[in-house]
């Protein structure tokens, strides 16, 4: 990852003035039980995806906010990079998958006692994208409800994870300001 | 822009071929190449058609999905054609740094060199869209 002192005076500035998502504080869900019940997903922008899929494209209007899905089962092998991003280096990715993936945890998380290998857990991969309402709209809700639909909506009708969905929603690409009406299915 | 290739790209791949196998048998079939679905030993044809298309000339190819325009199907082929040259050097010298392939490949070899003109015909065009899949393609 570059940082702010080695890139050009431009894409330094372009850094710093980033509309980043600022949230008021900070959504925090505790795990309610043993990681070795869990069925556990995990989202990443690495741009990652199985090699039948179609690899990521980049738009000139904001990234790709398309998503692919990797099922815990697939093998290293079987696990491709399409990502347009400058900003790291992948030949530690090309050594070693594990430093953005986690193909071989499973057999890992055995010798340790967790059932994670034996979970239906999907892994669903996210690449890189500059727009927090196709997040918001589509991404998130396919990613958890995949994992546990109820369980996702019930969630985000607390009032506190609210302000979070809201603010989710607030695309600075499109500069859209939605209603602020309670998530519906 | 022409290009002054010490070598051809197109000799460089089929000389690289060897050391890229061994990877994927050192890796149990696991490799960074496989974005534009060309058989690795179709690749020479995509050396000739990246040649063309830096030289301006209406180039295409027929492996190119329909669905997929020229510009970006060009990313996955220069994406592919480095991750084969990364994977076959680090197989040649194990214990070389990622400086130093990185290095070797913008420095030394014909392909970076190809890729630069590919990058600079993309970025010298007005059209914006060219410009964006030129950006980083030569890094």
């Amino acid at each position: 990852m570059p940082r702010l002192k080695t890139l050009s005076e431009i894409n330094r500035k372009a850094m710093l003035s980033f509309p980043c998502l600022e949230s008021d504080s900070t959504p925090w869900s505790p795990l309610r039980k043993p990681l070795s019940q869990s069925k556990i997903s995990l989202v990443t922008s690495a741009g990652l995806h199985q090699r039948g899929d179609k690899p990521f494209t980049g738009d000139p209007k904001g990234g790709d906010s398309s998503y692919r899905i990797i099922p815990s089962t697939a093998q290293s092998p079987e696990i491709s990079q399409s990502h347009v991003s400058i900003g790291f280096d992948h030949t530690a990715i090309m050594r070693d998958i594990n430093v953005t993936s986690f193909a071989s945890m499973p057999k890992k998380s055995d010798r340790h006692g967790s059932s994670l290998s034996r979970s239906p857990s999907v892994m669903p991969w996210v690449n890189r994208t500059t727009s927090n309402c196709s997040i918001a709209s589509s991404i998130l809700p396919s990613i958890c409800c995949s994992a546990n639909k109820d369980r996702f909506w019930k969630i985000f009708r607390k009032r506190k994870y609210q302000q979070h969905w809201f603010k989710l929603r607030e695309c600075h690409m499109c500069l859209t300001r939605p209603n602020k009406t309670r998530p519906t299915r | 822009m022409p290009h002054e290739a010490k070598q051809d790209p197109a000799d460089e791949v089929t000389n690289l071929r060897v050391f890229y196998e061994r990877w994927i048998e050192d890796h149990n079939g696991r490799t960074a190449v496989g974005l534009c679905g060309i058989r690795q030993r179709r690749w020479r044809g995509v050396v000739r058609f990246l040649e063309s298309y830096s030289r301006g000339e209406d180039a295409d190819i027929n492996e190119r999905p329909v669905d997929v325009p020229v510009p970006q199907f060009i990313r996955y082929c220069v994406d592919d054609l480095k991750a084969f040259n990364y994977e076959a050097r680090m197989t040649q010298r194990p214990k070389i740094s990622e400086s130093e392939v990185h290095r070797w490949f913008w420095g030394e070899t014909a392909m970076a060199q190809l890729i630069r003109a590919v990058t600079q015909h993309m970025a010298s065009s007005d059209d914006a869209s060219l410009k964006y899949f030129a950006y980083g393609l030569a890094r």
